[in-house]
């Protein structure tokens, strides 16, 4: 009898409706007979093998199914800004401008289902597709406020020009410059004790005869002050651009399951966009990014094998490309604008990297395989990959030109010269031309073992324990065209350790780093404590390492494309280069071992230092209420060797106890004597130096309400402590523990609310769930937000002036605390955020003695909330539209900038430290139309 | 129980001519039984009459879903739940094993015989996509029609691990363009609590109860939604969602969720109006206050 049930599926196939039913009933009276059911029983038994006729395949045959409809499901959708709905940013209101442009529209469409190919194949619940498409055009006008030259400025006219204290500013002729016989080297520089004299410009005024060409032409793309911010001169420039984003892209997976324990996926990618950046000069001389054009690329191939109901297998095969090219304006010669950097306050001129073109390409082998047994789940993952990068990207092709006060200064005397006007006079104290003969192409490789296993000691105790073992190749370039510098070949210059070694030559390998090959180990417990399974206790431990450095730019290439540096050999006297003079022709490949002599020589840390983290984390969940979950948890961060740049790692970095040499110290010779390695300016480590120390601590508590009467929320609070020596600049790279302070980037308090309200009405719900009014009217709304609310970031304040003759870099220079003065106001405001009174700026040539970042003054906080109002109006079957308002920064709140931390000295206080200027924010609606189908 | 089956004609004599009827799941206070005869029942405000209860000792037709995609530890926890729980049952509780993995598949009719239920579970694999809305709408309409067909007590449980990332279906608005960097509606989970509410729209009209027991309690945004969803649509049929936030709780979760079940009563009220389209229904007994599902939708 159980053979005659069988065959029924096969007979509906065949349409013999007749046969079947008499045979169906035969079936089931044997069947219930055997098994002695109630009447009632019998009948739900025949109802649900009438039911499911079509769904035994497994268990009946594989000829059962009838054919499958079309079972397509999927979306269509547009979500569309426009600035007529906006708040006007508070930026631009603070300003009085016009509304700024925004007009955005996403859209796409995404649609799933069974691969059908009418009369070849049906793919019915064995084979499905997904093709998704999404488009967005966007326009949206971007604002900056920058402080650029006054309008008389630009003609040398300092006569207006004022100090940070509103006192006015002198400049000097450096053609005047003289020694000053009267000198006393026993003491101090200062005004009455000069070491060299130079004469102000009469009437602060530099004569037209003394511009530099190539500077007034430069000027031309330089825009007019337009507003007037302040303090002072500063913040006279407010601009709102226009930036263009598209992007286009789709993906279409396909997926097939195939005797019942397999199942593969293929997946496809393609988008292209172009990343717009708004200019902030509407010329050449924009220094903002680039535009960018963007193309992403991607196959996924995976296999899901479950070889039984305790094991399991899966390996995925994937590779990616992604490639970049910056767009950026070029002149009438087809080049890029110059850099211009001006220390202090003015906006650069020129881009960095202006031209370049990118492609990275990664390749990956997945495998994890798991496996039941007992009480233990193992996993065993394997995970290789192989990158590529080819790269082209000049940071300064038609070179980098610094401009400081020191030329037009009274030498050794701060608060004198100005940064532009030396640029007027053409006079850089620095400059630079990077030069790329050919891109690079860099190979790396990874491979990782991760070991695990799920253990369930007891009915309330899980432990989670194992093990990853990492293989991380260094950085090779596929024409061998890397170099470092080796401590352990003698300079043919100097007879000093340090000289230029290449890859692949002369006994050095393609990689100056050795490979790395580390193991981390990780531990977690579940525990359910109390007696009941409400609480649970969780423990978990992690131990892990970063990845190896990759740096994609042109770092440690310096012998075969080149940075040609220009020094002054006292910033203060002479400048290194004249713009109209232009810069030298060079040659490179270079590779002769003194050839980074005099350089910021490029250098790879060979020590195999790896950056290492460990995390502990307890937490304390219970539930307290029904869909009610309160969690409590703490986490211990703690990290060594970790990456810091060339900020923040110089082995070649001059000693501060040097600084006793005072103003000496601008004569490049001298200070270069005090250098480590004297033939060499400087070093640059990209992020490639495993240094830093880190220390991050948590204690977190949220309320979880998944859902009642339509009402869900979370609500999270989280009180963050952090501390290291990298998040800013240490003032004494050799002292690196004077420089362990809270981590400036943090926010000490973070409050966090999310919730979600379907509104009581229609279908499915208590009230009106029928009727027009009550289904189509009231019905399907929800209503959601975030809000967010965090304390300011710890403040660091630094110096308006660094006279150290370079000793600490600029931005790496502490201030000094003023003795018995409260830096902290009863309630802070922008006019007042803090008590600037309480700090002072450094004497010359003097390190200052307050922490890196200040241990309690806090930044202004912030608020955010975004709302969201959805209806969705069912249609019939599985369709419907879904219409969607989003508010960003819903209550239009504005967030205090950041206040001026710039200190002064006693005689040239910073007359706006403590002050903020303006703030940010403005909401933003975006309305989404999906129809679901 | 017999003897209240056998009294039900004379004490509703109006049942036979009941012109539609719904069958709600109701559960008496904890340690109370349901005294059938003292139950009021008033639909829209309106009394009507009682035509049937089904009780914790009578028929039931269980129809277990499982939709197991992710965890074998997990699974193994609630397989060994499950049987154990189910050598207990009764002769007269038939329990069906289906597979809600790449489509809804019937792994062994309902059965009273253990070892077959038992060899269907285990023959479950742990892999393929998840299934679960895809194929809950499927079996609540299964189970309702047995419900209507039969009269005895039926009940759909899903036992899942499902990760929301894993269906077929994209819901997290994938980012097609990494370039667009102005994109809000991938921190939206609008997608899943569209498709959540399409769905309890459709359960709403279904008369079989479901629940579930989802393995492992998730926390990222877009599974939030789904499981604070999967909340929803079993209570729009009476049913219940538990959420094991442990391996601990994973068999205690089964086994709750199954007492609650196996304790449910079924009964069976008139529906006079043929036109209506929603039953407000409210019931009131001398055991106290009732647990029931309250809202229904009829017809289309």
């Amino acid at each position: 009898m159980e053979e005659l049930f069988s065959s029924i599926p096969r007979l509906i196939l065949d349409g013999d409706a007749i046969r079947l039913s008499a045979l169906f009933f035969a079936g089931l009276v044997c069947h219930c007979a055997a098994q002695q059911l109630s009447p009632g029983l019998t009948t739900a038994l025949e109802e649900f093998r009438a039911r499911t006729v079509s769904l035994n395949g497994a268990a009946k045959t594989t000829a059962a199914r009838p054919p499958a409809k079309l079972a397509w499901h999927g979306r269509v959708y547009e979500n569309f800004r426009n600035n007529a709905l906006d708040a006007i940013p508070h930026q631009i209101a603070q300003r009085g401008g016009p509304q700024r442009q925004l007009r955005r529209n996403q859209y796409g469409f995404s649609v799933t289902g069974p691969v059908v190919l009418p009369k070849l194949y049906n793919g019915a619940g064995k084979t499905f597709f997904t093709l998704t498409y999404e488009g967005v055009r966007e326009s949206v006008g971007q604002f900056s406020l920058n402080t650029i030259p006054t309008t008389l400025e630009r003609f040398g006219q300092y006569g207006h020009v004022v100090d940070p204290n509103g006192a006015p500013l002198r400049i000097f002729d450096p053609l005047t410059t003289a020694s000053n016989p009267a000198y006393n080297a026993a003491s101090s520089i200062s005004e009455t004790n000069l070491q060299y004299l130079r004469q102000q410009f009469p009437g602060n005024q530099i004569p037209v005869t003394r511009l530099d060409p190539v500077a007034q032409a430069a000027l031309a793309y330089l825009p007019r002050p337009n507003t007037n911010a302040g303090p002072f001169f500063q913040n006279n420039y407010f601009a709102v651009t226009p930036e263009r984003n598209t992007a286009n892209g789709f993906i279409v997976s396909v997926d097939h399951s195939f005797l019942q324990k397999h199942r593969v996926t293929v997946r496809l990618s393609n988008s292209t966009g172009l990343n717009g950046n708004a200019a902030n000069f509407p010329t050449l001389a924009n220094s903002n990014n680039p535009n960018i054009n963007s193309i992403n690329r991607g196959i996924r191939v995976e296999h899901v094998f479950t070889a039984s109901p305790t094991n399991i297998n899966n390996i995925r095969i994937s590779a990616e490309t992604n490639q970049s090219v910056n767009l950026t304006q070029l002149d009438a010669r087809g080049k890029p604008f110059p850099r211009y950097q001006f220390g202090g306050t003015y906006q650069s001129m020129g881009q960095n990297s202006p031209i370049s073109r990118d492609a990275t390409n990664n390749f990956n082998l997945y495998d994890s395989f798991s496996s039941r047994w007992k009480t233990h789940r193992f996993s065993v993952e394997v995970y290789a990959q192989s990158h590529q990068t080819n790269t082209f990207r000049p940071q300064s092709p038609e070179g980098r030109f610094d401009f400081t006060a020191g030329y037009t200064s009274l030498p050794g005397i701060i608060n004198t010269g100005h940064p532009f006007a030396s640029f007027l006079l053409g006079a850089t104290s620095q400059a630079q031309q990077t030069i790329v003969i050919s891109p690079s192409y860099y190979r790396w490789h990874s491979q990782n073992l991760h070991l695990a296993d799920t253990w369930q000691i007891n009915k309330s105790l899980t432990l989670t324990y194992g093990t990853r073992i990492s293989h991380y190749g260094q950085r090779r370039e596929k024409y061998d065209r890397q170099s470092n510098i080796s401590f352990k070949e003698i300079n043919p210059e100097n007879n000093r350790p340090g000289a230029l070694v290449t890859a692949n030559r002369n006994g050095y390998g393609r990689a100056f780093a050795p490979d790395w090959t580390n193991v981390e180990a990780n531990m977690s417990l579940a525990w359910s404590i109390l007696g009941d399974n409400n609480t649970v206790l969780r423990l978990n431990f992690n131990r892990f390492y970063n990845s190896a450095f990759t740096n994609s730019g042109h770092f440690a290439t310096q012998a075969f494309n080149g940075n040609q540096l220009y020094l002054s050999t006292n910033a203060q006297l002479s400048p290194a280069l004249v713009l109209a003079a232009g810069l030298r022709p060079s040659r490179f490949p270079d590779l002769r071992p003194e050839a980074a002599n005099g350089t910021v020589a490029q250098l790879v840390d060979v020590s195999g230092t790896m950056p290492v983290s460990n995390n502990f984390g307890i937490s304390l969940q219970r539930q307290v209420a029904k869909n009610l979950i309160l969690n409590i948890n703490a986490n211990w961060n703690a990290g060594k060797n970790q990456f810091v740049g060339n900020n923040l790692a110089n082995p070649n970095a001059i000693p501060l106890d040097n600084l006793r040499f005072r103003d000496q110290l601008n004569t490049l010779s001298f200070a270069n004597s005090l250098r480590p390695y004297p033939q060499f300016q400087d070093f640059e480590v990209a992020s490639s130096f495993a240094l830093a120390r880190y220390r991050a601590d948590n204690l977190g508590i949220q309320i979880e309400k998944r859902t009642s009467a339509g009402f869900a929320f979370t609500a999270r609070y989280q009180h963050n402590s952090r501390r290291d020596d990298s998040s800013s600049q240490v003032q004494n790279l050799y002292d690196r523990k004077s420089g362990w302070a809270r981590s400036s980037f943090v926010n000490p308090q973070f409050a966090n609310f999310t919730f979600l309200y379907e509104l009581p009405f229609g279908a499915g719900k208590p009230f009106l769930a029928s009727g027009f009014t009550g289904r189509h009217l009231l019905g399907g709304w929800a209503f959601s937000g975030n809000a967010t609310l965090f304390s300011g970031q710890p403040l660091r304040l630094q110096p308006t002036f660094n006279n150290t003759g370079g000793v600490i870099p600029q931005g790496a220079l502490y201030i000094n605390e003023v003795p018995g003065v409260d830096p902290h106001v009863a309630n802070p405001t922008p006019n007042q955020w803090f008590n600037p009174a309480a700090f002072v700026n450094p004497p010359d040539f003097t390190p200052g003695t307050s922490p890196r970042v200040h241990p309690t003054l806090l930044g202004p906080g912030g608020f955010n909330n975004d709302m969201t109002l959805n209806k969705r109006i069912a249609l019939s079957g599985d369709h419907s539209v879904e219409f969607t308002a989003t508010l960003l920064n819903a209550m239009n709140h504005a967030n205090w900038n950041q206040p001026d931390t710039r200190i002064g000295t006693v005689a040239t206080p910073n007359f706006n430290a403590g002050k903020i200027i303006g703030s940010t924010g403005g909401r933003i609606v975006q309305m989404g139309l999906r129809i679901n189908f | 129980m017999q003897f209240k089956k056998a009294l039900f004609p004379l004490l509703f004599p109006l049942a036979a001519f009941a012109a539609d009827t719904i069958q709600v799941p109701v559960w008496p206070p904890e340690g109370e039984s349901l005294p059938v005869p003292t139950l009021v029942a008033m639909i829209g405000g309106e009394k009507t009459e009682v035509l049937n209860a089904q009780g914790p000792t009578d028929d039931l037709m269980l129809l277990i879903v499982l939709d197991l995609t992710e965890d074998l530890a997990l699974v193994e926890q609630a397989r060994t739940a499950l049987l154990e729980r189910i050598e207990k049952l009764p002769p007269n509780h038939l329990v069906g094993v289906l597979s809600a993995q790449n489509g809804l598949r019937v792994l062994a009719e309902p059965t009273a015989d253990h070892a077959k239920i038992a060899a269907a579970i285990h023959s479950q694999q742990v892999g393929g996509r998840a299934g679960l809305l895809e194929t809950v709408e499927e079996s609540a309409q299964i189970g309702s029609s047995i419900l209507a067909k039969s009269g005895v007590r039926v009940a759909i449980f899903y036992v899942t691990d499902s990760d929301i990332n894993n269906y077929r279906e994209a819901f997290d608005n994938p980012t097609v363009n990494r370039s667009d960097q102005g994109d809000v509606s991938r921190r939206m989970d609008s997608l899943v609590r569209e498709r959540m509410s399409r769905v309890s729209a459709t359960l709403a009209k279904e008369q079989a109860p479901v629940f579930i027991t989802h393995l492992s309690y998730r926390n990222d945004q877009l599974n939030v939604a789904y499981q604070t969803g999967l909340i929803s649509l079993t209570a729009a049929t009476g049913g219940n969602a538990l959420i094991a936030r442990s391996n601990a709780e994973v068999p205690e979760y089964i086994n709750s969720t199954l007492d609650h079940i196996l304790g449910h009563y079924s009964v069976k009220l008139a529906v006079h109006n043929p036109a209506l389209k929603k039953a407000d229904v409210a019931l009131e007994s001398e055991a106290g206050e009732l647990d029931y599902r309250s809202s229904y939708l009829l017809g289309n």
